[in-house]
């Protein structure tokens, strides 16, 4: 089981080099630079503003001085755009934020999106299945960028109830709209999963079986059904949560939130390069870490996989 | 059968199921009436299709309520009380307590993610109100009393890490917890080893005399009946076509579809159309092919299975050999590699090339010499073409000089050839046909470019008895016209000795025994093949 676990994450490290060396070179190729403006400057004022970043230094020095002081310093160096602020600093103010409302949507979608699977299978062809599957299509044509200003229109300009923008150091009415934004097209899609897993396991032989031998339907939904369907459902979690972390880049820019997102779309369109590396990076970081938890998980759960 | 009590356990009156599908109403029971008495063995026998399975899921009420739809005057009294639409709480106090099941596939009908020790304490826990910790000392036992070894161990172990059988004997472990008075077993031994078969029934055999319970046995396999029951129902379509004590009804059948089952066991032996003189068709010399199970952190392989270990083959043209041996003796395994379907180590030749490591395309001339027909004739048809094109595909790779009209004539010819009506084959599709159909199919496929050499493998496995003989002459007919020869590969010694000049048998990989056909069935030599052919035999003895 360590070693298993070692392993996985010994290997995300040539990953993540990758990633870094990728996103690093299609910057660079990108044609302008962070202090590319309409108001051309003289151009010893550039050559001196490049030498301060150590722009004017080869790509490989540049990128080995980047990799270098990260793995050494845990320096992600300081913004192009913003004076006298470190990417570290951005990081530390944005991360938090993020990871509230995509946690809170994380933990929702799978929720929601779980307990409707398995009624819906349960009750399977009956209203409350039709009414499951309607849900979860309906919601799924609904992705974040459309759920937000029908979020807003609704709970904001017409009931009044819950503000439409804003991070109020994380108060909940600042949280519910952005997380059911962001939760439900992934609700949908983890709740018609869970249907056809649930449907497919209890057409299986050994639930027969378990009605053979007299068990109770609870027993049997509870004891012998739940953990076989949902075992398929943890394959998608790992795209989900990445999917939700992406997704925070369009929360954040129509509820104001302050998260990561916001910076990740200005460093982009401002070439603002330590930090739009920064963020890709954790981005990245994150990625693996959880897709590496699913899949530990997952060989935990299913008794086939030794560790 | 004893005399203690001979009051019915199970009475079954005019019992009527039909499905109600999108495609209309299924009528798979037509009113069918028999009983079961106290320690009494009933076998109910049919091919696929006959509605054996749905009589005994519709005892234990498991049919999908929303399509099942009961006959009016249908009665199943279990102990003097109607289980047809009984509630599901008079029913969960019944089955797995006083009615049990035990089903054709043990390794999906235990649950795959709890240990088995769970999945028998459960059942004992439910209906006889014991605690954990007795259950589990019962559970122990159970296992013990089915022969599991270890089973204090054993118990927090899970269904993969047990063979066949032995799931099987879980299963009737499980299914015997609490001493029912019925024991409904569907096809128990179908998916099992005939050596294993044995074992299984005859633990069957020792609990029901310990227990004094009643069997209904439901099989497709007249020598298992035969072995183990007292009486028996023949169905066929639904209906109950003939019923008696089970040596009367095989001794002197009445009804005709009686004898036509009794009659399909394969019988005879092949002769030899081969001369000692011809160069071989096909030769292997020292085969191995490994497959990994072990790699390091760079890939590389550390631990092999190796599925054949040095094995040597001749065929001659117009020669049968048949190779036989349990699951997991690696005769597929060789039967692919000598037509490089998979990689193996060795010399392999065929008709004079060698053939091992050639390139795909070097190859591909010589394929239409080698031709393949395998066990699922469901699996290996393309479900999105049609039967003309199927059949036809060969061609255009092989003869593409042929034209429309000469493909669509040969494809015709080669469908007689295997008793298919073209005009109403060539348009339609696999799922259209039967079984039995199919793998006529896929021989017309095979032999469309007459090839020298057809490796069969498993080809009448999936298929009724009584298909399997029609199959089988189609075979021998199609192989003395083209004077090919046949690659084999058969659990089934019955067949086997119906088609084979020589035999060779396995064993994890290497042949233990070879011989003519005569030999090898009339004096085997080791102890191996003695049982298998004891195993088979003794169940299909009644043919003779």
């Amino acid at each position: 089981m360590l070693k298993f676990i070692i392993v996985r994450f010994l290997s995300s490290i040539p990953t993540l080099l990758l990633l870094i060396i990728v996103s690093f070179v299609l910057m660079h190729l990108a044609p302008g630079g962070p202090f590319t403006s309409e108001k051309e400057l003289p151009p010893e004022v550039l050559a001196n503003i490049n030498a301060k970043y150590g722009l004017d230094k080869s790509w490989p020095e540049q990128l080995w001085n980047y990799i270098t002081s990260i793995i050494f310093h845990f320096d992600f160096g300081p913004s192009f755009k913003y004076k006298d602020i470190s990417v570290n600093d951005i990081i530390a103010q944005g991360f938090p934020i993020t990871m509230t409302y995509g946690l809170w949507s994380f933990f929702v979608a799978t929720t929601v999106g779980i307990a409707l699977g398995i009624t819906a299978a349960v009750k399977h062809n009956t209203w409350i299945d039709y009414f499951a599957v309607g849900v979860s299509i309906g919601a799924q044509v609904l992705p974040n960028f459309i759920m937000a200003p029908i979020l807003i229109i609704i709970f904001t300009l017409w009931l009044d109830l819950l503000p439409g923008g804003g991070w109020n150091n994380g108060a909940w009415q600042n949280i519910i709209l952005p997380v059911i934004a962001l939760s439900t097209s992934f609700m949908a899609s983890i709740a018609r999963l869970t249907r056809g897993s649930m449907l497919e396991v209890l057409n299986s032989n050994f639930i027969r079986t378990a009605k053979a031998k007299g068990l109770p339907a609870r027993t049997i939904i509870f004891r012998h059904a739940i953990k076989p369907a949902l075992l398929p459902i943890m394959s998608y979690l790992g795209p989900a949560f990445v999917g939700m972390i992406s997704g925070s880049v369009v929360i954040d820019i129509y509820f104001s939130t302050g998260g990561m997102g916001q910076f990740f779309v200005e460093a982009a369109l401002s070439r603002d390069y330590s930090l739009l590396m920064g963020v890709t990076i954790l981005f990245g970081v994150l990625t693996i870490i959880f897709s590496a938890v699913v899949d530990i998980l997952y060989a935990w759960l299913d008794p086939k996989i030794k560790l | 059968m004893s005399n203690i009590k001979n009051d019915k356990i199970l009475e079954v009156k005019n019992l009527s199921v039909s499905f109600f599908t999108e495609a209309g109403e299924i009528k798979a029971v037509r009113n069918i009436s028999f009983d079961i008495k106290r320690n009494e063995t009933l076998a109910i026998v049919g091919e696929s299709g006959s509605g054996k399975s749905v009589t005994s899921m519709a005892i234990m009420q498991l049919l999908p309520d929303k399509i099942t739809v009961y006959g009016e005057k249908s009665s199943v009294l279990f102990e003097g009380q109607e289980m047809l639409h009984a509630k599901e709480s008079f029913l969960s106090t019944q089955r797995g307590n006083r009615v049990a099941m035990i089903f054709q596939e043990p390794m999906t009908s235990l649950n795959p993610y709890l240990t088995i020790g769970l999945q028998i304490i459960e059942v004992l826990v439910l209906h006889k109100n014991m605690s954990k910790s007795n259950a589990k000392k019962r559970t122990i036992e159970l296992l013990e009393l089915v022969g599991i070894k270890d089973a204090a161990q054993r118990i927090k172990t899970y269904p993969h890490e047990f063979s066949g059988g032995q799931l099987q004997r879980i299963m009737i472990a499980m299914a015997l917890a609490n001493e029912p008075d019925l024991l409904i077993a569907d096809e128990p031994t179908t998916a099992l080893d005939v050596t294993i078969q044995a074992e299984v029934l005859d633990l069957l055999k020792s609990l029901q005399e310990k227990m004094h319970m009643s069997i209904l046995f439901i099989t497709h396999d007249l020598g298992v009946a035969k072995h183990f029951c007292d009486n028996v129902c023949v169905m066929k379509e639904g209906e109950i076509v003939e019923s008696g004590k089970i040596d009367d009804v095989f001794t002197a059948p009445k009804h005709a579809y009686t004898k036509q089952l009794l009659d399909s066991i394969p019988r005879g032996m092949k002769t030899d159309l081969s001369s000692a003189n011809d160069d071989n068709l096909v030769l292997g010399e020292d085969i191995w092919v490994r497959y990994p199970i072990k790699t390091n952190m760079f890939g590389r392989v550390t631990k092999t299975f190796d599925a054949v270990k040095g094995v040597s083959i001749q065929i001659k043209p117009g020669q049968t050999i048949g190779i036989v041996g349990e699951s997991g003796s690696g005769k597929s395994t060789l039967g692919r590699a000598l037509v490089q379907l998979i990689d193996a180590e060795g010399t392999i030749e065929f008709d004079g090339n060698n053939i091992n490591g050639m390139s795909v395309d070097n190859l591909r001339p010589l394929r239409a010499d080698m031709q393949i027909v395998f066990q699922d004739p469901y699996g290996s048809l393309s479900p999105r073409l049609t039967v003309g094109e199927i059949v036809s595909e060969s061609l255009y790779v092989h003869r593409p000089e042929m034209n429309k009209k000469q493909r669509l004539k040969r494809v015709e010819e080669v469908l007689r050839e295997v008793e298919i009506d073209p005009h109403l084959a060539i348009n339609r599709y696999p799922h259209e046909f039967s079984g039995g159909q199919r793998q006529r199919i896929a021989i017309a496929r095979a032999i469309i470019l007459e090839p020298k050499f057809i490796l069969l493998d498993e080809p009448t496995s999936a298929l009724d008895r009584s298909v399997q003989v029609t199959v089988i002459e189609l075979l021998r007919k199609i192989q003395k016209k083209y004077s090919i020869s046949y690659l084999f590969i058969s659990h089934d010694l019955a067949v086997v000795k119906a088609m084979s000049d020589f035999v060779l048998v396995m064993k994890d990989g290497v042949i233990v025994e070879q011989g003519t056909a005569t030999e090898i069935f009339e004096n085997p030599q080791t102890e191996y093949c003695r049982t298998l052919i004891d195993a088979a035999f003794e169940l299909t003895e009644i043919a003779s």
